[in-house]
């Protein structure tokens, strides 16, 4: 027993000897991050889904970014979206500059933001970010604290994967770092040696995520063009074609061994026109990809070929090499972004306010995912199936008979409105006879001057019209404006 | 929401949408009893103890463990014995036990309505009956009349006797089939785990069989009134019990508003209730329709919120057909565009695509070709989830669960079928992804129901087999040759018996 303590000791004292020599060799860029590191402080507020005429109160939050440029600094997306106000202090100053977002891609997760020249002392030493993968490496994360003091944090780099961030649906190359000494994740600058290797963008007390410098570098040479117009976004999803006996049901030779099933095409984003449901893709761009759809990148290894789409601008075509109707063809897809806004179900609206009408009491919605998540951190199962269906199945399938879901959210009670008090969330399918499209149709219609008595809207599965009657609606809004402390009846984005 | 807890003592994993059923353990533990008088029609109330056990229902050849309970019954006329359906459900053997007597009689099921809960037992020996009188049954007990309830609960031995009154009258859900509504008496008489199928006196007569409680509330306890036992007694009058009916419409509250009142052309003098949906293949199907307006059942008004006065009750208008029997007909009088008409409907069966009501005493069906398990998607397969199954089941289950009703658009189909297991072979070791899904077709067969897949196995499609599922545009493709060559391998492996399955299962609402 005794042994056995005493060689434990001089284990222990073998590994202390080999960490403090790791720490020793590493580079400690503490004095030249100071003129480089900022410190945010970021005003948030937005909106009551469930009564989007009202604001939410102003929440304070922090982040970090770094320069780019004397003044342009650059942070994540996910640091800025439903600012309301921002501002950044330097090293070694107490003054707040005021700051404004410039460029923002919510899909990259990378936001570039502009200082305030003339509230500044002296112009920012903008960092460089140098493409590398140094895996299993120690790196040193740095970021100014709000107290003005240079942090570090030293973490593992442990693998890259695609992942998607929490503020898209877009899958993104990421760097996982573990074993963190202390949590990162709002922007802090990652480092090997003395190589910038990428920006924290997510943090657990364990694990953090890293923005690889690939992508900053894109997002910033992007920032330069005219218009910025962003990176594609699959129009597709892909089912991993293992099985043998499906491979020989789409005529494919045996030869043939690699190639990933498209399962679905949506109507929107890269490929949604040139694909179709039932092809193989066998690469994308020369790269041949694998039954999972993985293609074999020399640094990053076997990644999803959503690494090479996040790289091409919107625009570009990407040559790709498909199996159909047992022929091998080629084809060139067209690079697109997908927008939140062109979604059946939008994904995201940072900083807008949602759209609803009121009429009558009748509270008429866009269904959007934060609509729907709304309800907690559950909410994927907690949702009305029929609601969450929409966001699930068709979010990436409008179309132009159907480019939103509008609905009624719920019913404020007048006396017009009486025997409807309890309807709530229900899609709406047509109104005086008219299918919805989009929430501005909803609008024309009940705005309509038409000798049309009523306003009839009519939903989807087993529900009452309601009647709307169109002399008393102008009483109504009235009635239910005062009653319910409402001053915006209306917010449509045409 | 309602808690309601089954009012016998057994052991079993049950849980629904709202209604959490608690089942408790049997505590036949000695003790002291407080029974203070013997009036002759405590001598016909008897505990009842069975031996349950139920199906696995995603590998349907296997059966679950076993489970122990105890609850009450009474003798009634005809040498019979009532009792709740749920104190019998899965059953494989019964005993019956008197009133201070040690001896235990086997008894058998003579007839079960798990819709209504309740069961008719019967036991061969003579010797049983000796000394008991059969008790009759009274009419609806007036509310805040007094009560007793009588019968074998947890904390004692003895027949045990406690006093209430009724609180109320009402229609609620039935938590033993977790679906089906009928009326309900509520009293504050303490009704406890083991009470279950007890009568409840008023006058020496039965008024209400105690079946269900509330776990969140005090004293709040239900039994089952005398309109239900009559319907299940006379329904079982032809050898057969076929359960309550249904008209398959949804109805909603309208004409509470004038300006819909107006548009659905209805005059102002009148009441009614708007219908919404129309249930396919239902009896209504073809005669009402969506935005007809009903004002009248038999010779019953309907008032705006759907109810009818009946027995000086404001009760549910389906009050009525629980009241009849499946065949027999209700005239109907409603508005469409403006025009009153009538229309006797005769009550049906409901036969739903997707089963809501929980299933007892059936062998469930199923299908195993190349190691993939095929059943009915229906609640107890669904309830193998656990106990947050609603939340837990895949959201395509869950979705076609909640709105079967609305989105099954097929009148031939019968129900749905499900992969509810694979059993890990080389034909099918990379079909994984699919289970828990609901198919569509197979080989380009529209599957309606379990049995239209013994003739979809014994086509293939150039060599294979392609199941679609629902919502899914990914099809399955097994290798047809080497599934059929495997069969046999494959069902001796996983033991799964050969015979052909008889398909027993009944719907009960």
């Amino acid at each position: 027993m005794k042994n056995n303590i005493c060689f434990k000791r001089i284990f222990y004292v073998f590994i202390l000897s080999v960490a403090l020599n790791c720490f020793a060799e590493t580079a400690d860029l503490t004095e030249p991050m100071k003129e480089s590191l900022v410190y945010l402080d970021i005003s948030t507020t937005t909106y009551d889904q469930s009564q989007p005429w009202k604001q939410t109160p102003v929440s304070k939050d922090s982040g970090f970014g770094c320069a780019v440029g004397p003044y342009e600094v650059l942070t994540t997306a996910e640091n800025v979206r439903d600012i309301s106000f921002l501002q950044a202090r330097t090293y070694g100053s107490n003054a707040y500059i005021p700051a404004t977002v410039k460029t923002v891609d919510y899909e990259l997760n990378l936001c570039l933001v502009e200082l305030d020249k003339n509230a500044m002392d002296a112009p920012l030493t903008p960092l460089s970010f140098s493409v590398s993968y140094p895996k299993s490496k120690q790196l040193t994360t740095y970021w100014l604290s709000s107290d003005n003091h240079l942090t570090t944090a030293r973490s593992t780099l442990d693998r890259a994967e695609m992942q998607n961030s929490d503020i898209s649906f877009v899958k993104n190359l990421t760097y996982f770092a573990t074993n963190v000494s202390r949590p990162f994740g709002d922007g802090e600058v990652c480092c090997d040696e003395s190589d910038v290797i990428g920006m924290a963008c997510w943090g657990t007390d364990s694990d953090s995520g890293i923005i690889p410098s690939e992508t900053i570098n894109n997002f910033l040479s992007h920032c330069k063009k005219k218009t910025y117009s962003g990176f594609a976004a699959p129009g597709f999803k892909t089912y991993s074609l293992l099985n043998p006996t499906m491979r020989a049901y789409l005529k494919m030779p045996a030869e043939i061994k690699n190639g990933v099933y498209v399962s679905t095409v949506y109507s929107i984003g890269t490929g949604s026109e040139e694909l179709r449901q039932g092809d193989v893709i066998l690469s994308i761009n020369g790269w041949q990809l694998n039954s999972y759809g993985r293609y074999e990148h020399p640094d990053y290894k076997f990644i999803s070929f959503e690494h090479i789409l996040s790289k091409t601008p919107a625009g570009d075509k990407i040559p790709f090499e498909i199996f159909r109707d047992g022929k091998k063809i080629k084809i060139d897809v067209i690079a697109k972004v997908i927008e939140s806004d062109n979604m059946l179900v939008p994904y995201y609206g940072y900083g807008k306010q949602p759209e609803f009408i009121v009429a009558g009491g009748f509270v008429l919605q866009k269904l959007t995912r934060d609509y729907l998540a709304m309800r907690g951190s559950d909410w994927s199962r907690m949702a009305p199936p029929h609601l969450y269906r929409y966001y699930s199945e068709m979010s990436f399938m409008p179309s132009d008979k159907r480019k939103d879901i509008v609905i009624l959210s719920y019913v404020l009670p007048i006396e017009m409105n009486l025997g409807y008090h309890q309807l709530s969330g229900l899609v709406v399918d047509s109104i005086n006879g008219t299918k919805i499209s989009t929430l501005v149709d909803v609008g024309n219609i009940i705005k309509a001057q038409d000798d049309s008595k009523n306003i009839e809207i009519s939903f989807e599965m087993d529900n009452p019209d309601v009647i709307i009657p169109r002399q008393q609606l102008n009483t109504a809004n009235r009635q239910v404006s005062q009653l319910y402390g409402i001053q915006q009846m209306a917010n449509i984005n045409n | 929401m309602l808690f309601v807890k089954h009012l016998q003592d057994i052991t079993g994993k049950h849980s629904c949408v709202g209604i959490l059923l608690i089942l408790l353990a049997a505590p036949l533990l000695a003790g002291l009893s407080y029974a203070q008088s013997s009036q002759t029609y405590e001598k016909s109330v008897i505990m009842i103890i069975a031996v349950t056990q139920e199906y696995d229902f995603s590998t349907p050849w296997k059966k679950g463990p076993m489970g122990r309970g105890s609850g009450s019954g009474f003798i009634i006329d005809g040498n019979r014995i009532l009792t709740n359906a749920h104190n019998v459900a899965n059953q494989r053997y019964i005993e019956v036990k008197k009133q201070n007597l040690a001896k235990r009689y086997p008894a058998q099921v003579q007839f079960v309505g798990h819709d209504c809960d309740l069961a008719l037992l019967t036991v061969i020996d003579p010797e049983f009956y000796k000394d008991t009188e059969p008790l009759s049954f009274g009419p609806l007990p007036q509310i805040n009349s007094t009560v007793h309830t009588c019968g074998f609960p947890m904390g004692g031995r003895q027949i045990s006797i406690t006093e209430g009154v009724v609180s109320r009258l009402e229609t609620s859900v039935y938590s033993h089939s977790q679906a089906s509504q009928h009326l309900v008496v509520q009293t504050d008489a303490a009704i406890n785990p083991g009470n279950s199928g007890g009568p409840v006196f008023q006058d020496g007569k039965v008024v209400g069989v105690a079946f269900q409680g509330l776990t969140s509330g005090d004293n709040i306890g239900y039994m089952i009134p005398t309109t239900v036992i009559a319907h299940f007694l006379k329904d079982i009058e032809d050898g057969r019990y076929d359960g309550f009916g249904k008209f398959g419409i949804s109805l909603y509250p309208g004409l509470h508003n004038p300006y819909y009142k107006k548009h659905l052309k209805i005059p102002d003098e009148e009441d009614g209730v708007v219908i919404i949906d129309v249930l396919l293949n239902s009896t209504s199907y073809g005669k009402l329709r969506t935005g007809d307006v009903l004002t009248k059942i038999d010779d019953f008004n309907i008032d705006n919120d759907g109810r009818i006065l009946i027995d000086g009750l404001s009760l549910e208008l389906s009050e009525i057909m629980d009241r009849k029997q499946i065949g027999q007909s209700a005239a109907l009088t409603f508005y469409r565009d403006g025009e009153k008409q009538q229309q006797d409907l005769p009550i049906a069966a409901n036969n739903p695509v997707l089963p809501w009501n929980r299933q007892y005493d059936t062998k469930p069906d199923y299908r195993v070709f190349a190691g993939l398990t095929f059943v009915q998607l229906n609640r107890n397969f669904l309830e193998t989830w656990g106990n947050s199954w609603i939340a837990d089941i895949p959201f395509s289950l869950r979705y076609l669960f909640i709105e079967s009703n609305q989105l099954n658009k097929n009148p031939d189909r019968k129900e749905y079928v499900v992969l509810s297991e694979i059993l890990p072979d080389e034909v099918n070791a990379y079909l994984r992804g699919f289970k828990n899904q609901p198919i569509d077709s197979f080989n380009g067969m529209t599957i309606n129901k379990l049995e239209d897949l013994d003739r979809a196995f014994q086509e293939d499609e150039n060599g294979f087999w392609v199941v679609k599922f629902i919502e899914n545009d990914t099809p399955m493709v097994i290798d047809a040759s080497k599934a059929r060559m495997n069969q046999g391998l494959i069902l001796q492996k996983y033991q799964v018996p050969t015979e052909t399955q008889e398909n027993e299962k009944q719907y009960l609402f």
